[in-house]
This record gives C-alpha cells, structure tokens and sequence, in this order.
C-alpha cells in the first residue's frame, strides 16, 4: 500500500509543485513574446518503469528521452529505453530482454499569459519498436482428468511494433529543469512471434495480452536553451 | 493487490479518468493548474484527494483476466440413430471413463448419470489419442462401448496470466457398436474459448 501512495504522489507532484509564477497583465507585445517559447534540445529520464517495478516485480526498465524544442507549439520527442522481465508462475517461466525507440512529436496547447513561462500541455504522436530476446523455459497446461503437460520454448528474438497518442503535462520547475507526465493510449501494429511463443510483454509496450494498452510516463528533463537573441 | 493495481494503472479506466481529471484542472480552469492564486489553492489541495479515492474505488472494481479451464475437452452430443440429428436423445445410468495406457486411470468422467445429453471428454494432451469407455447400465441392458480420437495437437499461448493451450484438430474417430450406432466429426477443431459442439454420437434405437 505505501508503494502505491508513493507512486501516486509522484504522479500528483506536478499539480502541487507546477505553480510558480506571479500573474501580471501583459501587453500585447508581451504576451507575442511569452508565446515564442524556449527553444532548446532536452535530455530526461522517465520515473514511470521504477513505479512499474513496485506493482510488478516481474518487469524492470529504464527509459531515457530527447526532446528538441522548436518553437512554442512543436517539439520533435524520441524515446529510448530497456526491459527486462522475468516471470514465474504456475503456468509458466519466462524470460525476455529487449530494447526499444520511440519517436514521434508533441503539440504544446497551452498558451501563457505570463513571461517566462514554460509550461506545456501536450498532445501527441509516437511510432514505438522494439526489439527482444525471449524464452519460456518451462510451461505447464492444466489437464485436471489426464494431468498437467509440462514444456519449453527455447530461445528466440523478435521485433514488435506499435503506435501512441499521447496527452501530458510538462511543467518548468526550476531554471531549465522540467517535469512532467503524459497518458498514453497504444496499439499495436505488430507483434513478433516465433512459433507458438509470443511476447508476454512488449519492452515499451507494456503488457501483449491487450491489442490496445494505456501507459503513463513520469519525466524529468533539463534543458539546454538555444542562445537567446 | 499490487498486481490489480498494476493493471489499473494500465487500463484505459485509469486514462480516460486522468485525462478527464487534468482537462478538469487545465482546460476548463487552467488559471487554476498554472497559477498561485489563493482561490486555485482549495482546487490543488482537495483534487489529490479526489484522485486517491477514485483509484481506489474504481480499482477494487478492477478484475484479472479469467483463465479458462478444460479448453481440450471435445464436445459430444448424443442423437438418436432413427431420428438423426434433429432430435437428440437423452440416456440413463452412463457411465464414462477415460483409458490411460501407462497410468491405467480408473476414475469416472461420468457414474450412473441420468438424461445424459451431451458430453464433454477431455483429451490426454500429452497423446495424440485419448481413448475412453461408454457404459450404460438399465434393468434391461448393460452395454459397453469404447472410442477413441485420433487428433493433432497445436500450442497456442493464451496470454501472460493464462498461459498456454493447446488446439485440436480431430483426425479420425474409432469405435465400436454396441451402445453407438455411430460417430461423426461435426467440428474437428477444438479451440480455447470456443463452446461447439465437435461430434454427434448416435445411439442404436
């Protein structure tokens, strides 16, 4: 239970720590320069696989990104990271190592009426693939009149791949240094297979039982700006 | 628990209620997520709250995939051989059980059950056959008879909490005729959440 409070703060911590700035009318002018934006090249990390862990020992991931802020409106985003998963249950053992990329672009909706104000809202697009060992060392059927069957699956490599839109929050809280979060609804576009084995989960994805998976990301960023004219 | 929260987290419940949340929160008063305003500070402090209790609420509601059992099971339905398969006919004082070669099972799928329509015999499959014996025991008769499938046996992975299955595909299916009057395959593929009916055995009048 204190894993699942933690998380959620983390979750909740841009809606307490987001507000920062002191309003002020702006002029015309002003408000055309608050909305230029602050073009950069970022570099993050993302939270959400370290959360993932605490709800499902089975997965550990990590998971880095790049984000290069054009102007106030568009950012082009890619994402990259790693999962690896071992799973033991009565039905099965299985073990996968795999990589993944994910790029895609971010529409910044949120326009500001304050100087120096660098907050996002975004909405956006990502093309995912990913690329994973896997093995199933053991499986059992359960066959309760004739009894159990018990197999295994060597190993195998395969690739998947997958789309995302995507909807979050990226909020500047201290001088160059972002935080933020994003939902993502995906759905899969193709999924490797070797024989009868298929990937119990995708690195990236998230779990393959579902043709349409929801994610969440957990950010943090810094920036570095393009000089100022 | 952790693992219904993990798939809470994950599912489009869990979305659509953020998204709905933070639209709340920026779009419809976005001068209350993006700023210090005493009057916005009410709205930041209790939506936490809101959010904690709606997880939980809708998370208990949550459910694990259900994984079904018997999957292998071929599906047999009795007709009577005069009537053919308009009109199923129901028998009395069955008996059935399945034959193991090796283990020589002795455990009955059936005792001295009474308007025995259908039947449902799972397969043995760590075997390309499964072999069972069907008895019925009257006053006037007591009858015996033996079948055997004949089958090919695929894997088929269900899912991360289910695991794997494996798919049939019914070949041939011998027997002998004193109860039957004969067996046909309606159906040869038996398939994981599929509820067809895969042969019709007809009883001699």
């Amino acid at each position: 239970m204190s894993k699942y409070i933690l998380s959620l703060s983390l979750l909740l911590l841009p809606i307490v720590l987001v507000a920062q700035q002191q309003e002020e009318p702006l002029s015309k002018e002003e408000k055309k320069l608050a909305n230029r934006g602050n073009p950069g090249i970022s570099f993050g990390i993302d939270l959400a696989p370290f959360i993932t862990h605490l709800f499902a020992n089975e997965r550990f991931g990590v998971e880095a990104n790049a984000r290069y802020t054009i102007n106030r409106k568009w950012q082009v985003v890619s994402e990259l990271g790693y999962e690896n998963v071992d799973l033991d249950t009565d039905e099965m053992t299985y073990t996968s190592n795999g990589s993944f990329i994910r790029a895609g672009i971010d529409y910044n909706i949120f326009k500001v009426e304050e100087l120096g104000n660098n907050d996002n809202i975004l909405l956006g697009f990502r093309y995912g693939a990913a690329i994973q060992e896997h093995s199933c060392p053991r499986y059992t059927i359960k066959e309760e009149y004739w009894g159990d069957t018990n197999g295994s699956l060597g190993s195998s490599t395969v690739g998947s791949h997958w789309g995302e839109f995507v909807f979050g929050l990226r909020s500047e809280i201290l001088k160059n240094f972002y935080m933020g979060w994003s939902v993502r609804f995906k759905t899969i576009i193709n999924v490797g297979k070797d024989n009868a084995q298929e990937p119990y989960s995708i690195p990236g994805y998230g779990s393959r039982d579902r043709s349409s998976n929801m994610g969440f990301t957990y950010t943090l960023e810094y920036q570095i700006p393009f000089k100022k004219k | 628990m952790n693992k219904i929260l993990y798939e809470f987290v994950h599912s489009e419940r869990f979305a659509i209620f953020l998204i709905f949340f933070e639209a709340y929160n920026t779009i419809v008063i976005p001068s209350c997520y993006f700023c210090n305003k005493a009057n916005c500070m009410k709205t930041k402090i209790i939506s936490p709250f809101l959010l904690a209790i709606s997880i939980f609420a809708l998370a208990s509601c949550d459910s694990s995939s259900l994984c079904l059992s018997g999957q292998s099971a071929i599906q047999s339905g009795l007709y009577s051989a005069t009537s053919g398969e308009a009109k199923d006919t129901t028998l009395s004082g069955i008996y059935l059980w399945g034959i193991d070669p090796i283990t020589e099972l002795d455990k009955g799928l059936l005792i001295d059950s009474a308007d025995v329509s259908k039947m449902f015999l799972p397969t043995d499959i760590n075997r390309d056959t499964s072999t069972f014996i069907l008895r019925e025991e009257t006053v006037a008769s007591d009858l015996y008879d033996t079948l055997m499938f004949v089958y090919e046996r695929e894997l088929n992975y269900v899912s991360g909490d289910c695991g794997f299955s494996y798919n049939l595909r019914l070949d041939t299916v011998i027997y002998t005729i004193n109860l039957i009057d004969s067996v046909t395959i309606d159906l040869p593929t038996v398939i994981y959440n599929e509820n067809l009916e895969n042969v019709k055995i007809y009883i001699e009048p």
